[in-house]
């Protein structure tokens, strides 16, 4: 399963990283196509063949208990460790290997690179191809760790979440994980005070949305020194 | 024979807020602002709209209350975009997590949540009204009518009128135009509140006018295909926007798996986007916008 999560995750980038290869369509609004047609396609599924037999209510039946992802202690599964370990290869795939340096020159570069014969093109396909794999298995996370059924909606929240904490974290793996934990701080108890407070939850995404704004904003000040100028003097 | 005359007739009810949010994102791109936080502003729009409506129950201040409210909220959109320089993708995503969880949280605080309203009723125009099959066409609420002649406005402004020249130079070259003396700045302020506007108008039309309620994030995402369309209609394809709308206004009238044909809608979509990148880089380059997303680094 967690293979063929990584696969298809792999096999849905491939599509716009090709086309912006090849044809420079824009990644950005391919991809965000493709979220519809993805979002839509499991509808389909959950609504059509893989509806629950039992109680036609529109998720998938419950996965058997060897399908799910085993507790490593009590109330935490194996999900916390394949997040353990993907970080640290992230952290030597970006910091150590030498697919991490060309990766850098490529991001700094990419003319200089292909001059000095990085095989950018190679590089890129790899990366966004390995990003697609993690981002498959963050759905085999959430569906085989958490919710044990494939449900319409569990990856609500989470994409865009990365997307968010990848840039909080500065492109970094090891804050990217500090900066996710906070983010999960941040929506379990969002959920909690929904459940006892009645704070509703778009408190959260608003919170978050701040966050960001505010972190995005102070790259201003910090490269930008603030100075009034005198009527006059220029 | 039917379902093709309700299905025609129920066209130009999805095709407006697609229309007038993709108009708005061509105005802001035109000025070379990437305008990704598009279903946020519509949002706004829809909340405010709704807001106004059962408040003062008056579909024109509702509308004006959703462009306005759209434009303030773009008002930190241009904060962070042109002042602070932030990177537009995540200034315009943050945007749309931002009026999602604003909305939300009004929506629900306000209680303004699941509460109908009386939108406008719909008009005919008589003689067109009477015609056999496309009959039921030109009975709609008077903004279907109105949207073509905005339409019209604006391309007048873009193509025919000073303004809109040194929009579109802002767009495709911001040092020329700042080096001809243009602010481009200014300019780029100007077209987002714009085109804020215009979504708000869309996301008011959502809800006043056509779902007649407020519900949380209601617009669901029409304000990313309305950017998809935009991105369409830029590369001159004017079939596109005809086609959407075939495409969104079959799927109540025939009772096709709703699911199943959104998927399909969306496949179509993305591929009439690359047949469309396809050619924009081979000959296109006339109609590019090529600066769309940079910020301005020689101007302030």
């Amino acid at each position: 399963m967690l293979a063929a999560a990584a696969i298809c995750g792999m096999l849905w980038t491939l599509a716009p990283v090709l086309l912006k290869l090849r044809l420079k369509v824009n990644e950005i609004i391919s991809t965000l196509m493709l979220n519809y047609i993805a979002a839509n396609f499991l509808l389909h599924l959950l609504y059509g063949s893989w509806k629950d037999p039992r109680d036609n209510f529109p998720y998938s039946p419950a996965f058997r208990g060897f399908e799910r992802l085993p507790d490593v202690f009590d109330g935490y599964n194996a999900a916390i460790v394949l997040a353990i370990i993907v970080t640290l290869f992230a952290l030597w795939f970006i910091g150590i290997s030498r697919a991490g340096l060309y990766l850098r020159f490529v991001d700094a570069n990419p003319r200089v690179a292909d001059a000095v014969g990085v095989p950018v093109r190679k590089m890129i396909i790899g990366t966004v191809l390995l990003s697609g794999a993690l981002a498959g298995i963050a759905g085999f996370i959430v569906t085989a760790g958490q919710e044990g059924r494939l449900t319409q909606s569990f990856y609500q929240g989470y994409g865009f979440s990365g997307i968010l904490i990848a840039f909080l974290a500065r492109n970094n793996p090891l804050a990217a994980t500090i900066v996710a934990l906070l983010v999960a701080l941040l929506f379990v108890a969002g959920r909690s005070l929904q459940v006892f407070y009645q704070i509703p939850f778009s408190m959260v995404q608003l919170i978050q949305a701040i966050l960001v704004i505010c972190v995005a904003s102070s790259d201003f000040f910090i490269r930008h020194r603030m100075r009034l100028i005198q009527r006059g003097e220029q | 024979m039917d379902m093709i005359a309700n299905w025609l007739g129920n066209s130009p009810d999805f095709a407006v807020p697609f229309a007038l949010a993709a108009l708005g994102l061509i105005l802001t791109e035109r000025a070379g602002v990437l305008a990704l936080g598009a279903e946020g502003l519509m949002l706004v729009g829809a909340l405010a709209a709704i807001g106004a409506q059962l408040s003062f129950s008056t579909p024109m201040i509702s509308l004006i209350m959703a462009m306005l409210a759209a434009s303030v909220v773009s008002l930190l959109f241009a904060l962070m975009v042109l002042v602070m320089r932030i990177n537009q993708v995540i200034a315009g995503l943050a945007l749309v997590f931002f009026c999602q969880g604003l909305t939300g949280l009004l929506g629900t605080l306000l209680e303004w949540t699941n509460h109908p309203v009386t939108g406008l009723g719909a008009v005919a125009l008589w003689p067109l009204s009477e015609l056999p099959l496309i009959g039921k066409v030109f009975v709609q609420n008077p903004l279907v009518y109105l949207t073509p002649l905005i339409f019209v406005g604006v391309v007048w402004f873009l193509y025919r009128s000073h303004a809109g020249l040194r929009l579109r130079a802002v767009g495709e070259n911001p040092q020329a135009a700042d080096a001809a003396g243009i602010s481009v700045l200014g300019y780029r302020l100007a077209a987002i509140l714009a085109g804020a506007a215009l979504i708000g108008l869309a996301g008011g039309y959502i809800s006043v006018l056509s779902t007649k309620m407020w519900i949380a994030d209601m617009t669901g995402g029409r304000g990313c295909i309305a950017g998809d369309l935009c991105a369409l209609v830029t590369v001159a394809c004017p079939g596109g926007r005809c086609f959407i709308r075939l495409h969104r206004s079959l799927d109540p009238a025939t009772g096709v798996h709703r699911h199943s044909f959104a998927t399909v809608f969306c496949a179509d979509d993305a591929l009439r986007r690359d047949v469309a990148g396809d050619d924009l880089g081979r000959h296109g380059q006339g109609r590019r916008i090529r600066r769309l997303g940079q910020p301005a680094w020689c101007a302030g």
